[in-house]
């Protein structure tokens, strides 16, 4: 589903930022991604929603090698990741309701179906009554709950999603969770990069965790967070 | 589906006053040259159907002295009796005068100078005379006669004509190279003031085609309407020359419906204009998305 062996990744001509980083997520997966700031998650997730090419190494995404990938092929692979930026990046001139329904509109499904289904996805999120507000007008909380609608509509394959609760309070961090573990539940693999040791506890999955670039063969995950059965060893 | 839009880019993203106005100038130069090339080549049409199936004979006075009336009235009855001719006509010695001022002076003594006759010939219509056959005949009654059809004269000026229309047409080539490139800078320009969304609309799984088309939609209504404006302004001021080359009244210009039947196709400009600022739009974005993995 995804798979990396021994990946590595630079910005530019500067240091890597990611070193032999090996590992092997298999479909339905549920995956917390953690470590210090600056330690390369953000990064690490770029590869996998192919913003950004590794500098060594093979990945692949939902069973396809990307150094083999044409480049006509990657938009058809990008539908089915849905990505929530730690940053949110919503296109501010649009409607909170339009910023969720591109990914389907763009994906030429009818306006009447998007309508519903976009309505419904808003009210789950808490976000019923902001649908005609633009992006500038929100919380940031709501903003990342926006962000997550976006990810989350076209029920993508693959979810990659970065600190998509940090800036909402416990509740609705808990809601946010079972959305994406109802998601998970009807088969998309998941990767939630974050440092909420908390939540983290609440809802128990497997742990891939980075340290300074690297991944550590977990002792977060001997401390009981589930089983990863795929921490720092490719299969 | 092509006007259909997602409206991935803020309202008025591209139109900022400066490119319609630039793209409205471009057009309204692009009008004004075409119009040129075309009222130089119909000038050049009108004069040269005036000037077809007319012919002068020259009588000449130099040796010979003075050429008698009588003798010039037999020169006319050769000409009427002529297949072809339908009117021969003698220059009066007034017009002779009036056309040799400007060289000899006002005052001038025509009178003591012996001028040649000059006579004016119109053909039948349709029909070409020889004027060195009909020279030889009247050669037999006015020593040193010369024939000659007016068109012959035109050809300098058609050659010179001819070259001013392709100057014309060169400024019309390089006015729409112009307006392609301001269509290529303003691309560009929209396209870093608008990179994160073009990013967001990448990674959310867009291809290249539906943000090249969102530039298209704004370039065809800006090259459209560009298009309108410059022709229209264009129009006004061509038709104000035209009606000011009129009442000059001059053989040179050709008639006024004429010259207006001529512009018509330049109400192909707007939608030309168009096309070339869509394509232009297109392909830029293309090229920039291309870069983008
Ligand atoms: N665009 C960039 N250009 C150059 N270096 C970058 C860029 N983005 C990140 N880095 C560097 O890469 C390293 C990893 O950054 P990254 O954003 O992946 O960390 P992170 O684990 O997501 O941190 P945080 O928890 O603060 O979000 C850092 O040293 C950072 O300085
Ligand atoms: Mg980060």
């Amino acid at each position: 589903m995804v798979r990396f062996d021994n990946v590595g990744m630079r910005y530019g001509v500067g240091q890597e930022v990611l070193r032999d980083i090996s590992f092997d997520l298999p479909r339905g997966s549920f995956t917390y991604l953690t470590g210090a700031s600056g330690a390369g998650k953000s990064s690490l997730l770029k590869l996998m929603f192919l913003a950004h090419r590794p500098s060594r190494g093979m990945i692949e995404i939902l069973g396809r090698d990307l150094s083999r990938l044409p480049r006509q092929a990657l938009p058809e692979l990008r539908r089915q990741i849905g990505v929530v930026y730690q940053d949110f990046r919503l296109i501010d001139h649009m409607t909170v309701f339009d910023n969720v329904a591109l990914p389907l509109r763009l994906s030429r499904t009818a306006e009447a179906e998007v309508r519903a289904h976009v309505d419904e996805l808003l009210g789950w999120v808490g976000l019923a009554d902001r649908t005609g507000a633009t992006p500038p007008e929100l919380s940031g909380g709501e903003q990342q709950r926006v962000a997550i609608a976006r990810a989350v509509i076209a029920r993508p394959r693959l979810l990659l999603a970065d600190e998509p609760t940090g800036s909402v309070d416990p509740d609705m961090g808990d809601r946010l969770m079972h959305l994406f573990q109802e998601l998970n539940r009807i088969g998309t693999t998941i990767v939630i990069a974050t440092h909420d040791i908390a939540m983290m506890e609440r809802h128990r999955a497997a742990v891939l965790r980075l340290v300074r670039g690297e991944l550590s063969a977990g002792p977060l995950t001997a401390a009981g967070f589930g089983s990863t059965g795929f921490g720092g060893r490719p299969h | 589906m092509f006007l259909r839009s997602l409206h991935l880019l803020p309202r008025g993203a591209l139109s900022s006053r400066l490119v319609p106005a630039i793209i409205a100038t471009m057009v309204l130069l692009l009008t004004l040259a075409s119009a040129a090339a075309i009222g130089i080549e119909r000038s050049l049409a009108s004069f040269q159907s005036e000037l077809a199936g007319r012919y002068t004979v020259e009588l000449p006075t130099a040796q010979t002295g003075a050429v008698d009336d009588e003798t010039v009235a037999r020169v006319v009855d050769l000409l009427a009796e002529t297949e072809g001719v339908i009117a021969a006509e003698v220059v009066p010695a007034q017009t002779m005068q009036t056309l040799l001022e400007p060289w000899l002076g006002r005052d001038a003594a025509v009178g003591d100078l012996p001028l040649p006759v000059l006579i004016d010939i119109v053909a039948t219509p349709g029909m070409t005379l020889d004027p060195a056959a009909l020279a030889e005949r009247i050669g037999k009654l006015v020593k040193g006669a010369r024939v000659e059809a007016a068109v012959e004269s035109l050809d300098e000026i058609g050659e010179i004509a001819g070259a001013v229309e392709l100057s014309a047409y060169c400024v019309v080539a390089l006015v729409a190279f112009c307006l392609a490139a301001v269509v290529v800078f303003a691309t560009g320009a929209g396209l870093a003031a608008h990179h994160g969304i073009i990013e967001i609309v990448h990674q959310i799984g867009a291809r290249d085609r539906i943000v090249a088309r969102e530039f298209e939609r704004r370039f065809l209504i800006l090259g459209f309407v560009g298009g309108l404006i410059g022709v229209a302004v264009g129009a006004v001021a061509v038709y104000g020359f035209a009606l000011y080359a009129q009442s000059l009244d001059s053989p040179f210009l050709p008639a006024m419906g004429d010259f207006m039947r001529a512009l018509v196709p330049l109400l192909a400009i707007p939608p030309l204009v168009a096309a070339l600022t869509t394509a232009t739009a297109g392909l830029t974005v293309n090229r920039a998305l291309r870069r983008l993995a």
